[in-house]
């Protein structure tokens, strides 16, 4: 009797056991279900008018209708208005309709729509987001996987337009002067295709230019960044654009390409604007402040555009009157030019304090490859330098050659506020001699340059690397420690926001300067980063330097600071913020010559 | 001779004796009937039968003839587990297999007439019956049609009376094809009053398969004679349960009223859930003629119509002697069916209350000629119209007819078919305010701002058809207007049916709309950049479908919507000082392309009138424009001119080319540089006078239309508003504007790209103040080493 009845009980505890499991395993069930319902009856609205109910989007802040858009949801209210009594009344078919079309512009395409006591209630659902793109008939050269931003942005028209001027403005860069792009994307999928009509690749054959009083035509071909005969790039016409609008000589520039089966004919198309300007600038460059400027332009003289430039400017740390004349007067070659200029100038550094003038003729030339551009000049210079205070001589007369070589890719140029690419070198030097009408022999070397390179080259870009470096010697056979001494503007300085950035302006190797320097820098910058506010970039760098007191000799220590920051691009410029400690590696001779510490740097319009 | 005559004599003689024992034999047999009427010649004729595809067997018998008097004998069988067995030997004859427990069968058979009748029938008991039939076929053959004679009951029984009869058959079976329907029956034959009465109650069902049910039948025959010759009264009963809910009940009541005419009245209804059919016919039919009266209702069958009626219904289905073949006799057939639809009202939720009538009436006539007794292989034609009875409702009117010469055989069609249709529709709306508030909370509310108009809307069509096509020509007008719109307008114009291939229909539209007199408000516009008033349709938010192979109507149109030449529609816009005129010349037609983005269905051309308007802050006059639209949208072209009086000049802005990237030309009388008409249509004054920042507005104006980058609307806008700024990005081709409002502030339209790349950035404080950032070049900082400097300058500048 015993056994049934355990039997039973046990069948009974199983069965308890069997609701339990069930139980248990149903709960999730039964409460996600709820939480949905609750979900459901708690989802939140706000007005946007008596008729019209929005959801609340508390992530991405909520969406909002401009006075149009209300008037087209909600009716035109404003009883003194001339005109609208016929949109007064707004059927909640209607508004809905509108409000679907407005919805798509914020990328939701998957809006529920209750209608509720003659008021619509409107749950947005979740935004469509870029998943995927895809191009077709497009050239193997043209990476859409390059362009960022796009996957996982809203899925927007105007994220359609963007990746369809992006397609344009990269077939353009491609040599494709007159492509055809149409997109269609899937709302549901979040896929957009991308149709390319490439056309061909075509040669620049001619620029037409739009006449422009005394000017006489192609003197402005001196600034072009494209080459007539090879093929179209889209991005140096834009270059050549900006050549000229900042130089001022026209108040705004613009090519249209129109595509011929000869090739590509380019119509310039400018507005000159009038020729002088009158400027006063009141501000602070990199490590000066304040800094005043009066400048005064001809952008035009003459009927090949020449320049014709006069600035008096004032800082603690400078002061000085320059005028150059940059002369283009030659019709043959319009990139060849005279430029003479004379410039007076008073420096009150840290170690020196010196009165100059300077007078020089460099005959010159700006030259344009295919993807690379730059100039030349060379030409003979008059320096006279006082020292007022610190190493060297008094007075020094100075007569010699003065040449400065320079080479930089197009788009260095061309992303030079928003440095991303290409490299640019520059070779400088001055040679003097006491044999010709120089009072010190001393032939001063210096070459420097940046290249930066974009990480598999994105854009807008992930991660920038940068290098730069600089060299520089002095050869004379003058002594650093001597008072009969190089004048400060021959002697070498490191540190500062330009070379090394760990300590302060020009702050090493001490008062006396250096005959040799020698630096280089790595830099790596995050491109936009979504998780960053407002577009900061963070950014880390390792700076190092070396100066000798002999020419083309490097002595102890090595200087290098390591450091971090961050770039924050706004409408108004950069602004970059570094702190970096400098440290010296071997030969700290004493406490005097220990210039470890911290630097904070913050700039405004500075880039690496 | 004496042969001859021996011959004869005993020819005689035995002729004689021959007849002598014949009818000696036949006394013998009538006086003594059990003779030959026994067990043993039962059993002899079953076997005689079984030869003959009869099978008829029992157990055990108890079979009697009896005397009633010398010519009227009474012959009894009483058999125990009786079986028969018919083979089918023939299409026409199905195979029967049967058995009884108990048979009872008696007759009283009168000899004093030749042939010998049945005076008595019965009684007849047959019980505890199990019966099998499994119907060879249900098809007759042509052939045994032809020869099947009707069945006539034969004069020797007619006359006999008929005792009663019990036929009780516990369990019968029919087979057909994949199905069994089993069932019982109960006939009885009773002696009443007035006659005679069989009864026959029969249960029958069907346990698998979709048309599983089950189902009785109670059938009442009366022969108020008490004989087989009537005059007989049939009255039947029949209920059937499907399993899935259906029922179904039929009553029909025959009354015998001559010798050839019946009385008939039939009543059936049919139930599915809340489906109901019903149907009542009553009427007369003879041989020749069959008429009556049908009254049956439909109810809920067709989605949002509660119930469909005909009550009143005649017809009359008859021969028509003389002017059929001799082969067939010809028929006519005659309907005159008035035709009640009710409307449901209250109308289903999200359905508006179109306060129509509860029911709307129709009448169908028909007057059809075929072979008589029709049926679907016989030729049938002659005329059938539908009338719709006038339409009053506090919303509208309306009234319809349709009317078809019909000719062909009714199983062919609708291949051979003459179907010649007239058809006449109107409906008026005479107040379409009552629309549009009825409309109002629907989905199909008239949207803004017609929902304002006030007036009538009509809309009608007549026409013919026919099987192999069909043109309707069709009209709508309009008679709306409001305080300042006006919305006059009709369309007239045709659909066309035709038909290809026999399952293949296309039809087509061609309407022409004219335009009387147009004036509508837009919608009040503010500076900012105009909304999207329709989704962009590049993006797709359903997977577009494949077109389905072998869709067996397509259909195509044409609707030519245009103005009059001195009455252009008008647009108000809070834009425009006056109403823009336009003249219309449009044709709308699908699209073929596949990329709908790339094509439109609308070409023509639209063409501004002369008016003026407020354009860059000054009195412009439209001269001309011209939008002339094709069906590739990309080929669209404008072509407009407006004028700008200045004191000492005239300016003339042209635009041209495409549509979406119009080109601008600026010209001026006298002749001035672009840049400078530019700077006086924008700000008003010479460019010289300008300060640079809206001097490098005037040139971002000049990229921007040199680039075609803005579409005519943002021109337009960007005309209309006070212009402070304006500036455009060549790398995006995007397009920005700011607009001065009161208070010192403004309001930036368009992507305000700023210039990043540009060298430089610079922004403007005030008329001569700018915030610029620079990056000097190195050569023209003589002799400093790190030539590239930035500096970050609040700079006040002066071009001149």
């Amino acid at each position: 009797m015993t056994k049934p009845r355990r039997a039973g009980r046990n069948k009974n505890r199983f069965a308890e056991l069997k609701l339990g499991v069930i139980a248990l395993l149903a709960y999730p069930l039964i409460a996600g279900c709820a939480n949905l319902q609750k979900r459901e009856e708690k989802t939140a609205y706000r007005e946007v008018c008596p008729q019209v109910y929005i959801e609340k989007v508390e992530e991405d802040g909520d969406v909002s209708f401009n006075d149009v858009e209300r008037r087209l949801l909600c009716g035109d209210k404003d009883d003194k208005a001339r005109i609208g009594e016929e949109w007064k009344v707004i059927p909640l078919a209607q508004a809905k309709f509108h409000m679907q079309a407005f919805l798509q512009d914020r990328a939701y395409y998957r809006p529920k729509f209750e209608e509720r006591d003659g008021k619509l209630y409107v749950r947005l659902g979740e935004p469509t987001r870029v998943a995927a793109i895809r191009v077709e008939g497009a050239p193997p050269a043209l990476d859409i996987g390059r362009r960022r931003e796009i996957l996982g942005a809203r899925m927007t028209p105007a994220v359609l337009d963007e990746v369809e001027q992006w397609v344009i403005g990269r077939m353009h860069a491609l040599g494709y002067a007159c492509p055809q792009v149409s997109s269609q994307a899937q709302a549901s999928t979040g896929e957009i295709r991308l149709q390319v009509l490439p056309g061909e690749i075509l040669n620049v054959t001619s620029v037409v230019e739009e006449p422009i009083p005394g000017v006489e035509a192609g003197s402005f071909r001196r600034y072009d960044a494209f080459l007539l005969g090879k093929p179209f790039q889209g991005d140096f016409v834009r270059l050549t654009e900006r050549r000229l609008v900042s130089e001022s000589v026209v108040q705004s520039a613009h090519f249209e390409a129109r595509c011929t089966p000869q090739g590509v004919q380019l119509r310039q198309e400018t507005m000159p604007g009038l020729p002088r300007i009158l400027t006063f600038r009141f501000g602070a460059s990199t490590e000066e402040i304040p800094r005043v400027e009066v400048r005064w332009r001809n952008t035009r003289l003459g009927s090949s555009a020449s320049l014709l430039d006069v600035t008096l400017l004032g800082s603690p740390r400078q002061q000085g009157l320059q005028g150059v004349f940059t002369w283009y007067g030659f019709p043959s070659d319009r990139r060849l030019y005279i430029r003479p200029s004379v410039e007076l100038r008073h420096e009150n550094e840290q170690y020196f304090e010196s009165l100059s003038a300077n007078a020089r003729v460099a005959p010159g030339r700006t030259w344009d490859l295919p993807s690379i551009g730059g100039y030349v000049d060379l030409g003979p210079s008059l320096d006279l330098v006082r020292t007022l205070r610190g190493e060297g001589q008094p007075d020094a007369l100075f007569l010699g050659l003065q040449g400065e070589i320079r080479a930089q890719t197009h788009y260095f140029e061309f992303y030079r506020n928003s440095p991303r690419a290409g490299f640019n070198s520059t070779l400088r030097f001055n040679l003097n001699s006491r044999k010709v009408l120089s009072d010190i022999s001393a032939q001063r070397l210096e070459w420097y340059g940046e290249t930066l390179w974009n990480y598999r080259q994105y854009d807008p870009p992930l991660w920038i690397l940068g290098g730069r470096w600089g060299l520089g010697t002095t050869m004379s056979g003058e002594s650093l420690a001597s008072a009969e001494g190089l004048p400060a503007t021959f002697r070498q300085y490191l540190g500062g926001i330009q070379d090394l950035r760990g300590f302060g302006r020009q702050e090493l190797p001490g008062p006396t300067g250096a005959l040799s320097a020698a630096f280089a820098s790595v830099e790596i910058r995050a491109g936009i980063l979504r998780f960053l506010p407002s577009g900061l970039q963070p950014l880390a760098f390792t700076d190092f330097g070396a100066l000798g007191r002999e020419e083309w000799s490097l002595d102890s220590p090595l200087y290098w600071s390591p450091g971090a920051g961050f770039r924050w691009e706004t409408p108004f410029g950069v602004f970059r913020t570094t702190a970096a400690h400098g440290f010296q590696s071997g030969g700290a001779a004493d406490r005097a010559q220990d210039f470890t510490h911290w630097q904070f740097y913050l700039s405004y319009g500075e880039e690496f | 001779m004496r042969v001859l005559g021996r011959i004869l004599k005993w020819g005689a003689a035995g002729l004689g004796s021959l007849v002598g024992i014949i009818l000696l034999a036949v006394a013998i047999a009538i006086q003594w009937p059990s003779l030959w009427f026994n067990s043993k010649t039962a059993r002899w004729g079953a076997r005689q039968a079984k030869k003959a595809g009869f099978e008829l067997s029992w157990q055990s018998d108890r079979i009697h003839a009896r005397n009633l008097s010398l010519l009227t004998k009474r012959f009894d069988i009483e058999l125990d587990q009786v079986c028969f067995k018919m083979e089918g030997k023939t299409a026409a004859v199905s195979p029967v297999d049967a058995c009884f427990g108990h048979l009872e069968a008696s007759a009283t058979i009168s000899l004093k007439s030749f042939p010998p009748r049945v005076e008595v029938l019965g009684p007849v008991v047959a019980t505890r019956g199990q019966a099998t039939v499994e119907p060879a076929q249900f098809k007759e053959s042509p052939q045994e049609k032809k020869d099947s004679e009707p069945f006539e009951i034969p004069d020797w029984i007619k006359t006999a009376r008929l005792a009663p009869v019990r036929v009780e058959v516990d369990q019968w079976k029919l087979k057909i094809p994949g199905q069994v329907l089993t069932g019982n029956l109960h006939l009885r034959n009773e002696d009443v009053a007035s006659g005679s009465l069989w009864r026959l109650k029969l249960e029958e069902s069907l346990k698998k398969g979709a048309a599983a049910h089950q189902g009785d039948l109670a059938l009442a025959l009366r022969s108020e004679s008490g004989q087989w010759k009537g005059p007989w009264k049939v009255s039947s009963d029949a209920r059937v349960k499907f399993r899935d809910g259906k029922r179904a009940r039929a009553s029909l009541q025959l009354q015998q009223a001559g010798e050839v005419e019946v009385d008939y009245q039939l009543e059936g209804s049919f139930k599915d859930r809340d489906k109901l059919a019903e149907v009542d016919a009553r009427g007369r039919a003879r041989p020749d003629r069959v008429q009556g009266e049908l009254r049956a209702s439909a109810s809920n069958w067709v989605k949002n119509l509660p119930r469909l009626s005909v009550a009143g219904c005649a017809y009359d289905l008859r021969q028509v002697t003389g002017e059929g073949t001799q082969e067939r006799a010809d028929g006519r057939y005659q309907l005159r069916c008035p035709v009640k639809v009710k409307v449901p009202v209250p109308p289903k939720e999200g359905v508006p209350d179109f306060q129509l009538p509860a029911e709307i009436g129709a009448t169908l006539f028909a007057d059809l000629r075929s072979e008589f007794f029709p049926s679907a292989k016989s030729p049938v034609s002659g005329a059938v119209s539908i009338e719709v009875d006038p339409v009053l409702s506090p919303l509208f009117r309306g009234q319809g007819k349709v009317a078809a010469q019909v000719g062909g055989v009714p199983e062919e069609f609708p291949d051979h078919w003459q179907l010649d249709t007239e058809l006449a529709l109107s409906v008026d709306v005479p107040e379409f305010k009552r629309f549009v508030d009825l409309l109002h909370s629907t989905p199909w509310a008239i949207p803004a701002p017609l929902n304002s108009l006030r007036g009538k809307v009509g809309f009608g069509l007549r026409g013919e058809a026919d099987l192999s096509g069909g043109r309707v020509p069709l009209f709508f007008e309009t008679d709306l207007r409001s305080s300042v719109q006006r919305v006059s307008a009709e369309a007239r114009g045709e659909m066309r049916f035709t038909r290809p291939a026999p399952e293949k229909v296309l039809a087509s539209l061609n309407l022409e709309v004219l335009l009387r007199e147009i004036k509508i408000v837009l919608p009040r516009l503010g500076l900012e950049a105009p909304p999207r008033l329709f989704p962009d349709s590049r993006v797709l938010t359903r997977r577009p479908e494949p077109k389905k192979a072998g869709e067996n109507f397509e259909f195509d149109y044409r609707v030519h919507i245009a103005t009059p030449p001195g009455s252009p529609a008008q647009l108000v816009s809070n834009r425009a000082k006056s109403p823009v005129p336009l003249h219309l010349d449009l044709t709308l037609a699908p699209t073929s392309e596949t990329n709908s983005a790339q094509a439109s269905g609308i070409s023509g051309s639209v063409r501004v009138g002369e008016f003026k308007l407020d354009l860059f802050r000054r009195d412009a006059q439209v001269e001309r424009f011209q939008v002339s639209l094709e069906r590739k949208r990309d080929e669209s072209k404008i072509d407009g001119s407006i004028r700008f009086n200045y004191t000492d000049y005239v300016v003339r802005v042209l635009l041209f080319g495409q549509m979406e990237s119009p080109q601008v030309k600026f010209l001026s009388e006298p002749p001035l540089p672009e840049e400078q008409i530019i700077a006086t249509l924008l700000f008003g004054r010479p460019i010289d006078e300008l300060d640079p920042d809206q001097q490098e507005s005037v040139g971002s104006m000049q990229a921007a239309l040199v680039d075609q980058a803005l579409s005519l609307a943002s021109l337009y806008l960007f005309a209309s508003g006070p212009i402070q700024r304006v500036s455009y990005d060549p790398d995006a081709e995007v397009f920005s504007a700011s607009f001065r409002l009161g208070g010192g502030t403004s309001v930036s339209v368009g992507a305000d790209t700023e210039q990043v790349r540009s060298f430089g950035v610079r922004k403007r404080l005030s008329r001569r103040w700018s915030l610029v950032t620079d990056v000097e070049r190195e050569s023209q900082r003589g002799q400093e080493r790190q030539g590239q400097t930035a500096s970050a300058f609040l700079e006040w500048s002066y071009r001149y």
